[in-house]
């Protein structure tokens, strides 16, 4: 093998530039679709060192970060990771039972008409 | 930035809206987003088998392809726990896959008009319409004159008459409330017709 090559062997693992914070996975191991507006918060106090331990820095900052809910776009805007790869982390994080889904944002169902008129309200007071 | 309980009154919010502001390349987009809210880059490398809330249509998609596009999104705080978010999205068609994602769940859409290049907005408004995803047309003056009738617009785009088409200047607060207020009563006049069952 030339010299060249030697980064490229099996070894290296996935060759993805911002996905290589994900070993290389494009979507979430499971559970429900993050949307960009999905609130997302920590579940309980304080995560303990232990449930820290073997976390990448990304997904210690995330949990940080979900101490209040926030949306992923703004985790992602946060931290400064395509938007793909922050779903993935928080994926993580959901998994391993760190962070839960606050509320879930209007899906396919859309919000009632009186939220419309206080969002109407609110408008026209900015 | 986290929801601190001193932002609104107290707490999360209760309900997060989400507002896309759809145009071409330079229609002011971002000039429309900050307008109203700060404005903050997000980007996305998506793998296109990854790229929407699994609904994208992947046919002839042979191999896997990443696409790197930056965005702007904002935020406005409206009353006590209500959130509305901005997306400024790419107009162009090639940025399509995008579009699923982010009209996933979304109240409606801005659409903002440049008359100098007004063929740039028809992506966006049959988009819209193929989705049924109410939307407003919003067409930028930029030097403050209304140099275009709306009128005219409106049959330039071949707009459905129940689409309000406005003149704004994106770079004015009170300009873009209007346009996102034209845009919320929109929603809910398209919801009272559902209602009476037409």
């Amino acid at each position: 093998m030339s010299t060249g090559d030697r980064w490229l062997d099996h070894r290296a693992g996935p060759v993805v530039r911002p996905y290589a914070l994900t070993a290389g996975r494009t979507s979430p191991s499971a559970g429900p679709v993050l949307d960009l507006i999905t609130l997302v918060a920590a579940s309980g106090g304080p995560p303990s060192a232990r449930a820290l331990e073997g976390l990448a820095p990304e997904h210690q900052q995330i949990l940080r970060l979900c101490a209040e809910a926030i949306t992923l776009a703004d985790i992602a805007s946060a931290i400064a990771l395509p938007v793909g790869v922050a779903r993935i982390l928080v994926g993580d994080l959901m998994e391993a039972g760190l962070v839960e889904i606050y509320q879930r944002a209007p899906g396919p169902e859309q919000p009632s008409t009186d939220l419309l008129r206080e969002v109407l309200d609110g408008l026209r007071a900015l | 930035m986290a929801f601190a309980p001193s932002e609104a009154a107290a707490g999360p919010p209760l309900a997060v809206l989400k507002v896309l502001v759809a145009g071409g390349f330079g229609a002011g987009k971002t000039t429309m987003v900050g307008a109203i809210s700060e404005v903050r880059p997000l980007t996305t490398e998506e793998v296109l088998t990854s790229a929407s809330v699994g609904q994208d249509d992947l046919t002839g998609v042979g191999n896997k392809t990443t696409t790197t596009v930056a965005m702007d999104f904002g935020r406005i705080t409206i009353g006590r726990h209500l959130v509305m978010y901005l997306f400024g999205t790419p107009g162009q068609p090639r940025f399509r896959f995008m579009w699923d994602e982010l009209a996933y769940g979304a109240l409606g859409a801005v659409v903002l008009a440049d008359t100098r290049r007004l063929s740039d907005s028809f992506p966006a408004v049959d988009y819209f319409e193929g989705r049924n995803l109410p939307f407003v047309v919003a067409i930028n003056c930029f030097n403050g004159v209304e140099s275009h009738d709306p009128q005219d617009v409106r049959v330039a785009l071949d707009l459905d008459p129940s689409v309000p088409a406005l003149m704004c200047d994106a770079r004015r607060t009170d300009s873009v409330r209007n346009v996102l207020v034209a845009l919320v009563e929109h929603v809910m006049t398209g919801r009272a017709r559902a209602g009476a069952g037409q």
